[in-house]
C-alpha cells in the first residue's frame, strides 16, 4: 500500500499532456501537429477515434503532412500520436520529444528502482498474521456502510492488537498497542478506531470452523501471480488495426525483440500459465511467448503467432486474445507513429511502445507509454533519454512496466466500478452466510435459514444447532458402543482445515471466494438415521 | 443499478469473439456491427409483464477473457439462466465452454433446475468447424436445450431468449417481443399467467 501511494505521489507528476483532455496550453510542437491534424484533410473526421473507417490515402497524406512538418523541425516522428479527440496521455510528452536526443544525460536506468506495485498489498495479511494466531472475526450491517467484517488477533508476545476491517470499498488494517488500553476494546471500538464513520452499535461473534477458509478466499479473490498482455508488431506505414494485426512475417530484428520479453515455447502439452490459449489442440497457433519474473508468470500474446485467417480482415483469432488484454506492447520497425487508441476494445487500456532506432549498430531501443486518461500513472519513470542500449535492462524495465500497467488500468473507471461491485456482493454474500452459519452453530437460528442466502450451500447443523447435535451423536454412538464391546472412530464434525494451496490455473486461483460445496458429515452405518435427521444437505438455491 | 428482488438473471457466456454482444444487441436493440470491440461486461434490462406484475429481464453480457474469474462465479451465482454461446467456426470455443459449465455445475450444484441453452452462434458461416449434430450431442450430454443461431442474419434471437423463458420451471414465462400475438396465444398467456414484453 505505502509502495503504492509512494508510487503514484511520485509518478504524479510525469502526467503528460492529453489533447482535449486538459486545459493546458500546448507548446510549439504540439502546436504543429494540431495545426496539421486540423488541415482540411482531417477536418471532418475526428483523428483515427477506434472504430472509424478513414480511407488508407487520407491516413498516409495525414502522416506525409506530420512527417515533414515534424523534419522540418528536424525530428522524425514520435513513437505515439493521441487521439484528435484526446482521451489518453502520454509519456513522454510529445513536447519532450522533441527535446529529446541521444546525448541528453541518462537518468533512471537503475533496475533497483524498478518496484514491482502490488494489486493488492493487504490482501494477504489474513493468511500471514491471523490464521496461524488464535484470533476472532465479527460481523455486521452498518446502516451506512453496508457489510463489515472485522477479525482481531492479540499478539500476545509483540503485545499488539491486528485488525482489519473488511467494507465493502476496501479493507482496512492496523496494529494497536495493547498499553493503549485500560482493558481490550470491543469490536465496535476498533472498528471506530480503523474507520470512524462506522455507526454500527455491536457486531455478532463468527463461530463457524469454516470462517477462517471463508474469509481467506475473500480477501484474497483479486490475487493472482500470473499475467497476460499483447504484442503488436507494426511496420512502416501500418496505421490501422487491419494492417497490424495482418502481419505475418517477424523481422529477426522482431524476433530479437520478443527473445528480450521470453523464451518461445511450444504450446502442445505447456503446463505454465496458458492466460487462454489452446494447449491440447493447436488452435491458437504452435508457439507463444512465455517468461516468468519474479514470481510471476507470463504469457505473451504475440500477434503473428496466433492464428491467420485469410480472407478476415478483422483477424477475429487473434484479436479475440489481444483485445482482451489489459494491456499491449507495440514493436515498431520504421517511423510511423502509433495511434492511441487504433485498436477496438473495451479493455485495452494502455501500450508501450518499442521502437529500433535506425542508423544504430548497437541497437539502440526507445520507449514511450500510452494510456486511457483515467489510468494512474505509474513507474518505474522512464529514462531521460527514453533509450535502452542493454537488452538485460530493458527487459527488466519492460517487464516491471507492464506489471504495473496492468495494476494501474485496473483503477481505471471501466474495471474500478466492476472490482467494486464485486468485493461489494462478494462481502455481502459472505456476511451473511458467516453470520447465519454461527447464528445455526450455536443454535440461535432455524435450519431453514440458510437457505435464505442466495447461492449458498452446505450442510445445515441442523435445528439444535453445533452442540446438541454433536450430543445426539455422541449418544447414539456410545449406544453402539456397548453392544460391539469395542472402540470406533468417531465421525462426528471435522476439525477446521488448512486451506489447500491455491492452485492457479489460467489465472484463476482456486481458493477464490465461492460459496461452499455440500459436504456431509461422516456417519457410521449405526444411528445413522438419527444423525441424518439433523443433517441433511441443504438444497441448492 | 441495485438488483431488484424479482429481476429474472439471465447471463451469457462464451469465448472471445463467439458473438455474445451481437446476440445481446440483436435481441435487446434490434441491431448488428460488423467489428468486434471485446466486451468486460455490460447489463440490458427489458421490462416485461408477468401475471399481470411487472418485471425485469436482466442480461449480463460477460467477457470472453479470463481476466476477473471471482466476477465470472459472482454472475453464476446470482444468474437464474445461463446461455453458452460458442462459435460454429471454431472448435476452441465449444472446447472453451468446458471449464465455464464446470463451474456453473459446481456453484449452482445442478443444472435440472436451471435453464441452460448451449447455442452454436454464426450459423450462416460456411467455413464450419462444429456441425449441428456435434453441438447436440454436446447439449444432450450437459443435459440442456441446444440451438443454432445468427445475430448476423437474426436467425433464432427472438427464439433463443424465447426458449430459455419457456425453460424456466419456477415461474410461468413467455416472451413475445413483436407484440403481434393471435388471440389463441393472448387467450393462452391469460391462462397461464404467462409473460410478454410490455
Amino acid at each position: 500500500m505505502e509502495r503504492d501511494s509512494r508510487n503514484e505521489k511520485f509518478f504524479s507528476r510525469k502526467r503528460s499532456f492529453t489533447f482535449g483532455a486538459y486545459g493546458g496550453r500546448p507548446e510549439p510542437l504540439e502546436h504543429s501537429i494540431l495545426d496539421i491534424l486540423d488541415s482540411p484533410t482531417s477536418e471532418t473526421k475526428p483523428f483515427l477515434s477506434a472504430g472509424s473507417n478513414q480511407k488508407v490515402t487520407e491516413l498516409f497524406e495525414i502522416i506525409e503532412k506530420l512527417q515533414s512538418q515534424l523534419l522540418k523541425i528536424g525530428r522524425d516522428l514520435p513513437l505515439i500520436l493521441p487521439p484528435k479527440l484526446g482521451g489518453y496521455w502520454i509519456d513522454p510528452p510529445l513536447q519532450k520529444f522533441a527535446e529529446t536526443s541521444p546525448t541528453s544525460s541518462h537518468y533512471g536506468l537503475d533496475p533497483e528502482t524498478y518496484d514491482i506495485m502490488e494489486r493488492d498489498s493487504e490482501a494477504t495479511y489474513y493468511q500471514e498474521f491471523f490464521r496461524s494466531r488464535y484470533h476472532h472475526s465479527f460481523t455486521a450491517v452498518d446502516p451506512s456502510l453496508g457489510p463489515l467484517l472485522l477479525s482481531v488477533c492479540l499478539e500476545e508476545e509483540e503485545k499488539r492488537l491486528r485488525v482489519i476491517l473488511r467494507m465493502r470499498e476496501c479493507s482496512m488494517h492496523g496494529v494497536f498497542s495493547v498499553s493503549l488500553f485500560p482493558n481490550i476494546p470491543s469490536a465496535v471500538e476498533l472498528a471506530k478506531m480503523l474507520c470512524d464513520s462506522v455507526t454500527v452499535l455491536r457486531f455478532d461473534v463468527v463461530s463457524y470452523l469454516k470462517a477462517p477458509d471463508l474469509i481467506t478466499a475473500f480477501d484474497e479473490h483479486r490475487m493472482s501471480p500470473n499475467f497476460k498482455f499483447g504484442v503488436l508488431y507494426q511496420r512502416e506505414g501500418q496505421l490501422t488495426e487491419e494492417d497490424i494485426l495482418c502481419n505475418n512475417e517477424e523481422s529477426e530484428e522482431f524476433q530479437e525483440f520478443l527473445s528480450i520479453l521470453g523464451a518461445t515455447v511450444a504450446l502442445q502439452g505447456f503446463t505454465g500459465f496458458r492466460g487462454g490459449l489452446d494447449v491440447c489442440h493447436g488452435q491458437t497457433g504452435n508457439d507463444a511467448v512465455f517468461t516468468s519474473f519474479h514470481g510471476r508468470e507470463i504469457m505473451f500474446h504475440v500477434s503473428t503467432k496466433l492464428p491467420f485467417t485469410e480472407g478476415d480482415t478483422q483477424q477475429l483469432q487473434r484479436k479475440r486474445h489481444i483485445g482482451n488484454d489489459i494491456v499491449a506492447v507495440v514493436y515498431q520497425e520504421g517511423h510511423t507513429p502509433f495511434l492511441s487508441d487504433v485498436i477496438g476494445s473495451h479493455f485495452l487500456h494502455c501500450f508501450l511502445v518499442v521502437r529500433r532506432e535506425e542508423g544504430c549498430s548497437s541497437g539502440l531501443l526507445q520507449v514511450s507509454v500510452t494510456a486511457r486518461e483515467d489510468v494512474p500513472p505509474f513507474g518505474p519513470s522512464l529514462p531521460d533519454p527514453p533509450i535502452f542500449t542493454e537488452s538485460s535492462l530493458l527487459r527488466e524495465f519492460l517487464l516491471t512496466k507492464l506489471i504495473n500497467a496492468e495494476i494501474s488500468c485496473y483503477k481505471a473507471e471501466r474495471f474500478s466500478r466492476l472490482e467494486l461491485r464485486t468485493r461489494s456482493s462478494l462481502l455481502e454474500g459472505l456476511q451473511a452466510e458467516l453470520s447465519t452459519r454461527s447464528q445455526c452453530m450455536i443454535g440461535d437460528s432455524p435450519v431453514s435459514a440458510l437457505s435464505t442466502s442466495e447461492g449458498m450451500r452446505g450442510v445445515t447443523e441442523g435445528s439444535g444447532g453445533f452442540i446438541e447435535n454433536f450430543k445426539r451423536a455422541i449418544r447414539v454412538r456410545s449406544n453402539s458402543f456397548d453392544t460391539l464391546g469395542g472402540p470406533r472412530k468417531m465421525g462426528g464434525v471435522p476439525l477446521p482445515q488448512k486451506p489447500k494451496a491455491a492452485t492457479e490455473r489460467d489465472g484463476e486461483s482456486e481458493l477464490a471466494y465461492k460459496p461452499p460445496e455440500p459436504s456431509f458429515p461422516p456417519t457410521d452405518n449405526l444411528g445413522s438415521t438419527e444423525v441424518k435427521d439433523h443433517s441433511s444437505p441443504q438444497e441448492n438455491t | 443499478m441495485p438488483e431488484q428482488s424479482n429481476d429474472y438473471r439471465v447471463v451469457v457466456f462464451g469465448a472471445g469473439g463467439v458473438g455474445k454482444s451481437s446476440l445481446v444487441l440483436r435481441f435487446v436493440k434490434g441491431t448488428f456491427r460488423d467489428t468486434y470491440i471485446p466486451t468486460v461486461e455490460d447489463t440490458y434490462r427489458q421490462v416485461i409483464s408477468c401475471d399481470k406484475s411487472v418485471c425485469t429481464l436482466q442480461i449480463t453480457d460477460t467477457t470472453g477473457s479470463h481476466q476477473f474469474p471471482a466476477m465470472q462465479r459472482l454472475s453464476i451465482s446470482k444468474g437464474h439462466a445461463f446461455i453458452l454461446v460458442y462459435s460454429v467456426t471454431s472448435r476452441q470455443s465449444l472446447e472453451e465452454l468446458k471449464p465455464i459449465y464446470q463451474q456453473v455445475l459446481a456453484i449452482k450444484g445442478s443444472v435440472d433446475a436451471i435453464p441452460v441453452m448451449l447455442v452454436g452462434n454464426k450459423s450462416d458461416e460456411t467455413q464450419r468447424e462444429v456441425e449441428t449434430p456435434e453441438g447436440e450431442a454436446q447439449a444432450a450430454t450437459w443435459k440442456c436445450a441446444f440451438m443454432e443461431t445468427s445475430a448476423k442474419m437474426n436467425y433464432n434471437v427472438k427464439e433463443l431468449f424465447q426458449e430459455l423463458l419457456t425453460l424456466e420451471k419456477k415461474r410461468n414465462m413467455s416472451l413475445s417481443i413483436d407484440g403481434k400475438r393471435s388471440g389463441k396465444q393472448k387467450r393462452a398467456d391469460k391462462l397461464k399467467g404467462k409473460c410478454s414484453i410490455m
